[in-house]
């Protein structure tokens, strides 16, 4: 790792200046607290950060938020906004699984209530909702259906009975990216994902039945509907094969448009194209696509969540209402409105695990939240605890309306296995926190026990006390299905 | 001493591989077999062998490790799409000629059962990517995102 010199701004706040490297066009500014700080620049995640600082056309600075962790190319927790007119878009700036994201659902419901059904609900939901590796899902798409989904996202869910069409308003973007042309997807992205929408994946993929535990900011709370001792469902998935081979194919495009447009980068993975470039346009058109097919797809998740709390408790989903707080994407580039310097332009905004976090007012929010701002979801781990924030005027000015996603790894994956039985993380779990746990792979869960994960109140405190996010409350798991 | 095929390596959120091979053919299959172990509880399980040749032909190749990722994603692709893992793995030809790469590859293949899969790979990456001749053959390393 190279060294650099780090400079304190604030208690959550620091800098690598832009003169620290030769080629920084801006500097390297991470959130973090003293705690954290020494996590997120292990190994060579701060070259990442300083890396995408030297990308052409990026604007203020190269951002990483408290849950920064090595990534490819581009840093998970990374945000970085580049100027529409003469700025660069990357594949590796988004991810592989694009518009990943989480779904908080709320219901009428009080835990203690139901305690005795959160068993069966739990059984129930892993045995309707598709999970896992090369998990098929209950939805077959001809390559009609396919193209649009593609082009309408959730709405296309909706409109064949997935959901209501009250969703669609508490998604981000409504639910469908526009510039979304299913042209610019291959037919072999189209391939892998035409028999896994509606499947919830695997790895750190999950859906959880939550009580919340604590609300720390009541009138937030109650304006999106939350109160104490609610049962809520949190789902995690993303655009599953679709997104990975976009992704995939677009890289090899960037790789050539580097050589084409004689941009200079310090590592392949940062492979870009200007903006408005044909092949910037056409990988913008792909992406959009590929957010379109992830929100789709955790819209008919939540179908199969509906249909398992009705089948379970004998009264229809409405009646319990099971609403949607909101949708969040973590792997996106949007062409989004941003101040700089006093004049408003646009910027595309790489986030790449980060969530979006938008002020009160918001014209992009909606209207029930402009009050309050946008909900922020916030997963943590399976043994712990999960959080909701809102998006505030500050991360606007700080982060291009930015915030963390979750709680990054503490432990690789092969670590994890060597040292956590998979078997006792499920008997501790049930023994002393009467978690239920379910998945179809066991040796995953060693993989993603709590103890392989930071503990995300270290994560959510920093963005609060950088101004960009305010926590508004804590949510337990009471069931958890992993792929 | 027998030197190893593959082996897995740490990486802080995802996982990877090590691979060794006497020629590029050999590395290129001790590649595949890295990855299925990452994959499959059992690759060496089988249900019933069909035949099946792969053929990768691409311009705009600048270097082996391109034809590698190539390789890979082919197999991680027919593994999505068809739930098929390669067996036994024999390559014909391996070539790189004026930015072209060229693959072909006789295979056997099997279906997986869902009970023998462990770890779904999302793709293959760039990240720390190479493929090497050395004295007494060939060694890489891939990284994959899981």
């Amino acid at each position: 790792m190279a060294r650099y010199n780090i400079e304190k701004i604030s208690d959550y706040k620091w800098q690598v200046p832009k003169d620290e490297k030769t080629g920084m066009r801006v500097p390297a500014i991470i959130f973090a607290d003293t705690r954290v700080l020494g996590e997120a620049l292990q190994g060579n995640t701060l070259d990442q950060v300083v890396n995408v600082s030297t990308l052409p056309g990026i604007i203020k600075a190269s951002l990483a938020m408290p849950d920064i962790h090595f990534g490819y190319g581009f840093p998970i927790g990374g945000v970085a906004g580049f100027s529409e007119e003469d700025g660069i878009i990357s594949p590796g700036g988004v991810g592989f699984d694009i518009s990943c994201g989480v779904r908080l659902l709320k219901t009428d419901l009080a835990y203690k209530d139901i305690r005795k059904d959160i068993e069966k609900i739990v059984y129930t939901l892993f045995s309707e909702v598709p999970t896992g590796v090369g998990s098929k899902g209950k939805i077959r798409l001809k390559e009609k259906d396919m193209d649009d989904l593609l082009y309408n996202g959730a709405g296309w869910a909706i409109s064949n009975g997935f959901g209501s069409v009250d969703d669609a308003g508490f998604i981000e973007d409504s639910g469908m990216m526009k510039q979304a042309f299913p042209e610019n997807v291959s037919a072999k992205a189209k391939t892998r994902g035409k028999d896994q929408l509606g499947t919830l994946g695997s790895g750190n993929h999950f859906l959880e039945v939550q009580r919340i535990t604590e609300i720390i900011d009541a009138k937030k709370a109650e304006t999106m509907g939350l109160f104490k001792g609610q049962v809520t469902i949190m789902i995690h998935s993303g655009s599953r094969g679709l997104g990975h081979q976009v992704c995939s194919d677009y890289i090899k495009t960037m790789l050539k448009a580097v050589s084409k447009y004689g941009i200079d980068i310090p590592d392949r993975q940062l492979a870009c194209a200007p903006i408005l470039s044909d092949e910037g346009k056409r990988y913008y058109s792909a992406m959009s696509c590929a957010a379109n097919y992830a929100m789709a797809n955790r819209q008919c998740l939540a179908h199969w969540v509906r249909d398992t709390f009705e089948k379970v408790l004998g009264i229809p989903w409405e009646r319990l209402g099971i609403g949607l707080v909101y949708d969040v994407s973590h792997n996106t580039a949007k062409i989004e409105s941003h101040v700089h310097k006093g004049k408003e332009i646009k910027i595309c905004v790489h986030r790449k695990g980060a969530t979006r976090s938008f002020a009160p007012g918001h014209k992009d929010i909606p209207q029930k939240y402009k009050g309050i701002g946008q909900p922020v979801i916030v997963p943590g781990d399976m043994g712990r605890y999960s959080f909701v924030l809102a998006g505030t005027e500050a991360s606007m000015k700080e982060t291009f309306g930015s915030t963390c996603h979750g709680a990054g790894r503490r432990l690789s994956r092969s670590k994890a296995k060597k040292i956590i039985d998979p078997n006792k993380v499920k008997k501790d779990l049930l023994k002393d926190k009467n978690i239920i746990v379910l998945s179809k792979n066991s040796s995953g869960l060693a993989e993603e026990a709590p103890q392989a994960y930071k503990d995300v109140k270290d994560i959510v405190r920093v963005v609060e006390g950088a101004g960009i996010s305010e926590i508004v409350a804590m949510l337990e798991p009471v069931g958890v299905i992993k792929g | 001493m027998k030197k190893p095929k593959y082996r897995i390596i740490d990486h802080p959120s995802d996982t990877g591989i090590d691979f060794f091979g006497k020629d590029l053919s050999e590395s290129f299959i001790n590649a595949a077999r890295g990855m299925y172990s990452i994959m499959i509880e059992e690759p060496d399980y089988i249900l019933e062998k069909k035949e099946r040749a792969i053929e990768i032909d691409e311009k705009g190749i600048a270097c082996i490790q391109d034809l590698l990722v190539l390789w890979l994603e082919r197999l991680l692709y027919d593994f999505d799409t068809d739930q098929v893992i390669y067996c036994d793995i024999d390559i014909k030809e391996i070539r790189l000629e004026s930015g072209k790469g060229h693959m072909l590859a006789n295979c056997s293949y099997t279906g997986i059962e869902p009970r023998m899969v462990k770890l779904g790979i999302k793709a293959v990456t760039y990240q720390d990517l190479y493929i090497k001749e050395y004295p007494g053959g060939y060694k890489g390393r891939v990284i994959f995102d899981v």
